[in-house]
């Protein structure tokens, strides 16, 4: 056995959830058009990342969070959303992510995810949010990343065309499985 | 005594010795006679005592001889022949030193003793010789009964020599009342000897005593008047009525005490107290005293000519009148030339200094201390000082001139950037609609912003005359003092000057502080708003694609708002930039300004004790003072209009909190930029205003 503590440590919270191949398709794929994929990037510390669209329901500003206690570290807290209360998941820390952002944590972002994927209302703490993007399925590589890594919870890379300096180059951005990830915590619906 | 007072002191000594001599003389007359009489003692014991003694000795030896020769002419016939001899023999002698005595002077006693003896020696011969003869005829009877006790030769013999020891007492006792009389007599000479020689001795004393006296006393006296003399003590006299050389002495010593305390020391007194007046006449041609006093006079008076002649022409200002050094020798001459000295020593670098000191009146601060002239001791410093004025306020000139040229730059930077901002407000404008109205209030406000700005502008001109009249006034003060000490007073006013500048140039500055934090709040307000219009563009771009297709025309616009917004945020990110570094200049142009005030600091404490001198630039300073308390007055309704402008921004700056709430669109975000691009833009031009009138302000100046 090769398994970290974090590993072990979400094996035993999420010792009843199904630990198959990663979802190559969200549940509620049929809402894209077809062949594309609309996502919305943001950014975890120098890093792109992207979820799916339509399991986003708004982006807001940060606020104060309030701290629970006896909660694991990703757990944030909770805000209070237009007078819904709302979870709010750090998700670099569930990530592992240790790079630090060079913003204040007052110009970081909140990403308010779908009802219909969450149990209660729930929103993902990023460093920023970039854009919300259309891509063709065809920039999507979903077998290299994630091969033979259950828990990593990645649904492929998507290699975006920039242009920078009249010169066309690929940007790597990391799809993230939000639902795989919020069944590991036992959020999800 | 005064007699002996009036004798001359070699009689004095004379008559002292002669009267030792005389007791001297006595005290050896009476020895030498005690001594004679001594000496004819001696020789009447020797006559009447020690010859008769002898004589008497040799009689008694010869008796005794001869009364033992009969023993042994008995015994020895033999020799009987040469004892008769003998015999014959002891008896003349004892015959003849008998007669030798009897012619000597004999007392009565002596000469019954002695004719007693004689009885009784020719009587004891007789028998003797009978004694004898017997002896001779063998009548042995006879012998025997002449030599029995108490025959007639054996009392002849005792009383014969009962007689010659008589004699002999006799000589002796008389001996001895010699040598009584003779002890007597010297005891007594002793005796007289002794009072004479202790009388003597004490006249000779007191004569000694006396005449000692007579002479050290007057003589310790004129000593101790001397040794007052040497320390300069004239008011002792001796007053001693005596004749001899002594009183003749003191007499001469009080003429001279008299003398030097009147005349001598009087005209001194009067020379120490600077009355020259005093007129002598030498007392005859060896006289050195009065003629060296006289020659004292005339220098000290031809100095004291020359020094008021020369003091005089100093007070009236005639600067090259010199003193005629040639006039006066040695320390006089000295005097004089010093004095020259002193005054060429002043008049140059003063002359220097005025010229130096009317240039930076003038502004020019280039001029400097002409280095041909030399300077020492203090007019170092003062040279130091009004070098260092021209230096030191040249350099904070140059450096502020710098700094505003720096700050021109960055003004025109800023100016490009706000054009560029402008630009992408235009194109923003371009999507928006409905934001007319809110742009027409914001334009209104702006319009007050402006109308309050031009009051500021009036009140700076305000300003500006109070400060002309200030520069007036203190030019009234100059002219005010100008009597000798225009030197001083057009440094001051030079002082004044740069302190008023510099006083301005920082007042300008913090204006321009304040207006570059407004353009900060301004830029935070846009950034700000970008922001916000981002995050609203995301959410729209969200809940577009979630319609479908009915949203997607919505998302292109969302899309094209988010990328407004960002260009927004990344141009108000450069203008705080360059806000940053336009107030880092301005800082430094702050420190130069302070810079200049160090040195102009300095420049005034060099003139300080100058300046103490002439209390009546007091009054006038206190005018200025009083001009200057109206520019603050001014400076405050100029503050009072900032304030207005305050409160106009704060209303701009409700008016886009009005469009920020109602903005639900991008639409009202762009107005609001716009607006807040408009006041950029003015604020710049008023930053490149008052680089303007800075440069204009230290362009006065020549450095």
């Amino acid at each position: 056995m090769t398994k970290t503590a974090t590993e072990n440590y979400h094996d035993a919270i999420a010792a009843s959830t199904v630990t198959g191949v990663p979802n190559g398709t969200p549940a509620t794929g049929n809402q894209h058009q077809a062949g594309k994929l609309q996502v919305v990037e943001f950014l975890l510390g120098k890093e792109h990342y992207a979820v799916d669209l339509f399991d986003v329901r708004e982006v807001v500003e940060y606020t104060t969070i309030t701290q629970l206690p006896n909660t694991p570290s990703y757990m944030k807290g909770i805000i209070d959303l237009r007078g819904e209360i709302t979870t709010i998941i750090d998700l670099k820390e569930r990530l592992n992510i240790d790079e630090k952002s060079d913003q204040p944590i007052e110009n970081s972002r909140i990403i308010v995810l779908d009802e219909k994927i969450t149990k209660a209302k729930t929103g993902i703490l990023v460093d920023d949010v970039l854009a919300v993007s259309t891509f063709e399925r065809g920039d999507i590589d979903s077998t290299s990343a994630s091969e033979g890594r259950e828990d990593a919870a990645i649904l492929g890379i998507i290699k975006k065309k920039i242009k920078e300096k009249e010169q066309e180059r690929h940007e790597l951005i990391i799809w993230i499985d939000i639902r795989h990830l919020l069944r590991d915590i036992g959020e999800a619906e | 005594m005064s007699f002996i007072d009036d004798m001359k002191i070699g009689k004095k000594l004379i008559g002292g010795f002669l009267i030792v001599v005389v007791i001297l003389a006595i005290v050896a007359a009476y020895g030498y006679i005690n001594a004679q009489n001594a000496a004819t003692r001696s020789a009447q014991m020797y006559e009447d005592a020690t010859i008769p003694i002898s004589l008497l000795g040799d009689v008694q030896a010869d008796f005794q001889q001869l009364r033992a020769e009969i023993y042994r002419f008995i015994y020895v016939p033999e020799a009987r022949s040469g004892l008769d001899a003998t015999m014959n023999q002891l008896d003349s002698n004892i015959q003849k030193n008998m007669g030798e005595y009897r012619n000597r002077q004999l007392s009565a006693a002596e000469q019954t003793t002695l004719a007693k003896f004689d009885t009784n020696y020719a009587e004891f011969m007789r028998l003797y010789r009978a004694t004898t003869d017997a002896a001779r005829a063998n009548n042995m009877e006879k012998v025997n009964a002449d030599l029995a006790a108490g025959s007639p030769l054996i009392n002849a013999r005792t009383t014969t020599v009962a007689t010659y020891k008589e004699l002999i007492e006799m000589n002796t006792n008389k001996a001895k009342d010699l040598a009584d009389a003779t002890a007597a007599d010297a005891a007594t000479a002793s005796m007289f000897l002794g009072i004479l020689t202790v009388v003597g001795i004490v006249i000779a004393l007191a004569v000694a005593i006396t005449l000692t006296r007579g002479i050290t006393g007057p003589v310790n006296m004129v000593a101790a008047n001397l040794k007052e003399l040497s320390m300069g003590h004239l008011g002792n006299r001796l007053n001693m009525n005596r004749k001899d050389e002594v009183g003749e002495m003191a007499t001469v010593m009080d003429r001279f005490s008299d003398d030097l305390q009147n005349g001598m020391v009087g005209t001194m007194q009067k020379i120490a107290s600077g009355d020259l007046s005093t007129e002598m006449t030498a007392k005859d041609n060896r006289d050195e005293i009065t003629p060296a006093l006289m020659t004292t006079i005339v220098s000290i008076r031809a100095l004291v000519a020359e020094a008021n002649m020369l003091s005089k022409a100093a007070v009236a200002g005639q600067l090259s009148t010199r003193g005629n050094a040639e006039k006066f020798k040695g320390g006089y001459r000295d005097v004089i030339t010093g004095i020259n000295e002193t005054l060429d020593a002043v008049v140059k670098p003063v002359n220097e200094a005025m010229h130096v000191s009317n240039e930076y009146a003038q502004g020019n601060f280039t001029a400097r201390f002409d280095e041909k002239i030399t300077v020492q001791g203090d007019f170092v410093t003062f040279k130091q000082g009004l070098n260092n004025i021209g230096i030191q306020v040249s350099k904070a000139l140059e450096s502020i001139n710098q700094q505003v040229g720096d700050l021109a730059a960055s003004a025109e930077e800023a100016n490009a950037s706000v054009e560029e901002v402008s630009a992408g407000s235009a194109q923003v404008a371009k999507n928006a609609s409905g934001v007319s109205i809110n742009a027409e209030k914001a334009t209104q406000g702006v319009e007050q912003v402006q109308r309050a700005m031009e009051d500021l502008s009036h009140t700076v001109q305000d300003v500006a005359t109070k400060s002309e009249m200030v520069a007036k006034l203190v030019q009234d003060t100059t002219t005010f003092s100008q009597e000798g000490m225009e030197l001083a007073k057009k440094t001051e006013k030079g002082m004044q000057g740069i302190t008023k500048s510099s006083t301005d140039v920082n007042q300008i500055i913090g204006e321009i502080k304040s207006q570059m934090d407004k353009i900060s709040e301004i830029v935070n307000l846009i950034t700000d708003l970008a922001n916000q219009t981002n995050l609203l563009a995301l959410n729209a771009a969200i809940e577009a694609a979630r319609a479908g297709d009915a949203g997607r025309g919505f998302a292109v616009v969302a899309t094209e708002v988010k990328s407004l917004a960002v260009e927004s945020a990344a141009s108000a990110e450069r203008i705080a930039g360059m806000i940053q570094n336009l107030q880092r200049q301005t800082e430094s142009a702050v420190d130069a300004v302070s810079a200049s005030n160090v040195g102009v600091k300095e420049g005034s404490e060099a003139l300080q004790e100058t300046l103490d001198s002439f209390n009546k630039i007091v009054t006038a300073i206190d005018k200025i003072s009083q001009n200057v308390s109206e520019v603050a007055a001014a400076a405050e309704e100029q503050a009072a209009s900032v304030e207005e402008v305050t409160a106009s921004v704060n209303e701009v700056g409700g008016l886009m909190q009005n469009t920020t709430s109602e903005a639900t669109d991008a639409a009202a975000a762009s107005e609001e930029s716009s607006a807040a691009i408009d006041q950029i833009t003015k604020v710049v031009a008023n930053v490149n205003a008052i680089v303007d009138k800075v440069t204009k302000e230290v362009s006065k100046f020549r450095v």
